[in-house]
């Protein structure tokens, strides 16, 4: 009896050490964003919200901001696109190396961004394409699209094969399949896999950096921040990249996985 | 809307392996015809063909005297009825039901006010706000049949529609499938392995095995003169018993282990006349007691086995000159049959079929 109460007493220790380990950094963050003096480090002297203040009174930032949101939104969009395009056509036609074809739209997904950033920017220099927005976009595209494939690809099963009978038997057109029955089927794999796309983007940083210029996306604007050293408001816009990406989370287990009823 | 489907010479391959040889057959406008076969008989094949979502190998698929052949299901006047329904899950019934109709692009006004008329005809009135998932399975069966039939299709496929319904409740659905029938007059092609629910609701049976039609008509000539053996041990319990023919003018003889009788000509299916015969007969011919001038006297035999049914009792022979042969036999319910009595037994020459 008391040995398995000792057990349960280390198990739960256990946990606290990991969960200690993984959200210490980020709570040490948060925690000297409200500093009120002028460096991040002990002792701690807030609460305050000046340095929250001077981010959103920041100009750069803010565009920053929104550039990030702008590409994430729309890169993410376009990755989930060609996703479930690429997902649906090896679930249901029978193509000659459909195996092959899987494993190399999946491939991406184990090279480092480094690698695909320096790929890109060697291409995009190549064909005389001018580093912006845009091709920090293409770069997330490129690195999402297998992301999606894979979430995509995983959700589609051979019962949906009748839903798209059906349709096409009642009348519709290919075009009308894939949006009144096919995508709906399989809506709540895209939403997965779309929210998880937009926080790769947001938090993406290499290859934002490496593919922009003038506008830039968040992550770079805080490298650049960061270059003029340790400062609180590197902590609040670092509080609030973090937010966002729980925020997105809990939208992607609330409208996902609670609507399948599998939490 | 209706019309005359038919299937000429038409065969499908899979992999160098036919599934589908020489089919021909015609269904006339406005019947209802089945296709009953043992799985792997290739009858879901032939049912995708017409539907156009399979294209066969070879042949053609003529409805309303148009060929249809390798035209997409979309643009065919055919809808289908799926097994699994296939009923999109997202979507009221309200919106199934409708679905076809909005491919056409009607608007949402005419198309609700004809899918509530579907609804009416299939008895689901009132639950046209709920979704596929609220519903049982013998109510999505007929929004299945709702929905198909909205778009007033020439041709109705089902494939094996009753397949996941209880033995009542497909019961029902087989006297309404053939009541909503009736009334609209649609053809309809129902795919079955079950041979009581081939019956109780087909025109026309169509009796397939490896590919090939193997016999077809009308329920009862299905039933009670199979154009084979396959044919006649497929469409219910049949006995066989091997026999010699021998033929003197117009008299044909043929010599059983138990005696010889003479059988009138139309006994005999199929043209060609082998001296090697198989007798087919089924267990309700069979008859106890002594045998009356005529009828082929099986002799005594010993009851193996009696069990009651309910609407009969079913029991098994062993003959007494055979080691082999168990005879089935059904009987009244009143009917005394224990196991272990030894019986007398007979069969009058008009149940008598030869193979």
């Amino acid at each position: 009896m008391t040995s398995r109460r000792l057990g349960n007493w280390l198990g739960l220790a256990y946990a606290l050490t990991v969960f200690a380990f993984i959200f210490l950094p980020v709570a040490v963050l948060v925690l000297y964003s409200f500093q009120g003096g002028r460096l991040p480090v002990p002792p701690f002297d807030g609460p305050s919200l000046k340095w929250y203040g001077q981010i959103f009174a920041d100009r750069k930032l803010m565009s920053a901001l929104a550039n990030s949101l702008g590409v994430a939104a729309i890169s993410s969009a376009v990755a989930c696109v060609l996703g479930f395009l690429a997902a649906l056509g090896l679930a249901r036609q029978r193509i000659p190396g459909a195996a092959l074809m899987r494993s190399v739209i999946i491939a991406p997904l184990t090279v480092s961004y480094l690698i695909i950033g320096l790929g890109l920017l060697a291409s995009l220099n190549a064909s005389g394409f001018r580093p912006s927005l845009l091709s920090v976009g293409i770069g997330h595209a490129v690195i999402n699209t297998p992301l999606c494939f894979a979430i995509i690809y995983s959700q589609t099963g051979a019962h949906q094969i009748n839903f798209e009978r059906a349709a096409r038997d009642l009348g519709a057109t290919e075009l009308r399949v894939l949006w009144h029955v096919s995508a709906p089927v399989l809506a709540p794999a895209i939403l997965a896999s779309y929210f998880l796309s937009v926080t790769f983007s947001w938090d993406e940083f290499i290859i934002a950096f490496l593919l922009s210029r003038f506008e830039v996306t968040l992550p770079v604007e805080i490298w650049s921040l960061l270059r003029s050293g340790l400062n609180p408001k590197t902590n609040a816009i670092g509080s609030i990249v973090f937010l966002s990406s729980v925020l997105l989370v809990f939208a992607l287990e609330l409208l996902v996985f609670r609507k399948r009823g599998n939490p | 809307m209706t019309a005359e489907l038919s299937i000429v010479d038409v065969g499908r391959d899979f992999g160098g392996q036919a599934v589908l040889r020489d089919v021909t057959l015609k269904v006339a406008a406005g019947s209802y015809a089945v296709l009953l076969g043992p799985s792997g008989c290739g009858k879901t094949t032939l049912l995708l063909i017409l539907g156009g979502f399979l294209d066969p190998t070879r042949g053609r698929v003529l409805i309303g005297g148009r060929d249809v052949t390798g035209m997409a299901p979309a643009r065919r006047p055919t809808t289908t009825v799926f097994q699994d329904y296939a009923l999109f899950p997202h979507m009221s019934i309200l919106e199934n039901v409708g679905f076809g109709q909005r491919m056409r692009g009607l608007s949402r006004r005419e198309r609700d006010a004809k899918s509530l008329e579907f609804l009416d005809l299939v008895g689901l009135a009132g639950s046209e706000r709920k979704k596929p998932h609220e519903l049982s399975g013998g109510q999505r069966q007929r929004v299945a049949l709702a929905r198909a039939l909205a778009v007033n299709p020439d041709v109705l496929l089902l494939d094996e529609p009753l397949g996941a319904l209880d033995l009542n409740l497909r019961r029902l659905m087989q006297d309404e499938l053939k009541s909503i029938q009736r009334r609209i007059g649609t053809t309809f092609v129902h795919v079955t392995h079950d041979q009581e629910e081939a019956m109780a609701i087909a025109d026309e049976i169509i009796v397939m095995d490896k590919g090939t039609v193997m016999d077809s008509g009308h329920p009862d000539k299905v039933y009670l003169r199979p154009r084979n053996q396959f044919t006649a041990a497929f469409m219910g319990e049949a006995n066989f018993l091997n026999g010699r023919m021998t033929e003197t003018g117009s008299r044909v003889q043929v010599e059983t282990e138990f005696g010889s009788l003479e059988l009138p000509s139309e006994a005999f299916i199929g043209g060609d006349r082998e001296a090697e015969v198989q007798l087919f007969f089924r267990p309700e011919s069979i008859r106890l007691g002594m045998a009356p001038a005529g009828a082929l006297a099986l002799g005594d035999a010993i009851v193996e086995d009696s069990a009651f049914l309910g609407t009969h009792r079913r029991c098994l022979f062993r003959l007494n000159d055979s080691e082999s042969t168990l005879i089935k036999a059904w009987f009244r319910q009143g009917e005394s049959v224990s196991a272990g009595q030894s019986l007398p037994i007979w069969i009058g020459i008009d149940s008598i079929l030869c193979y």
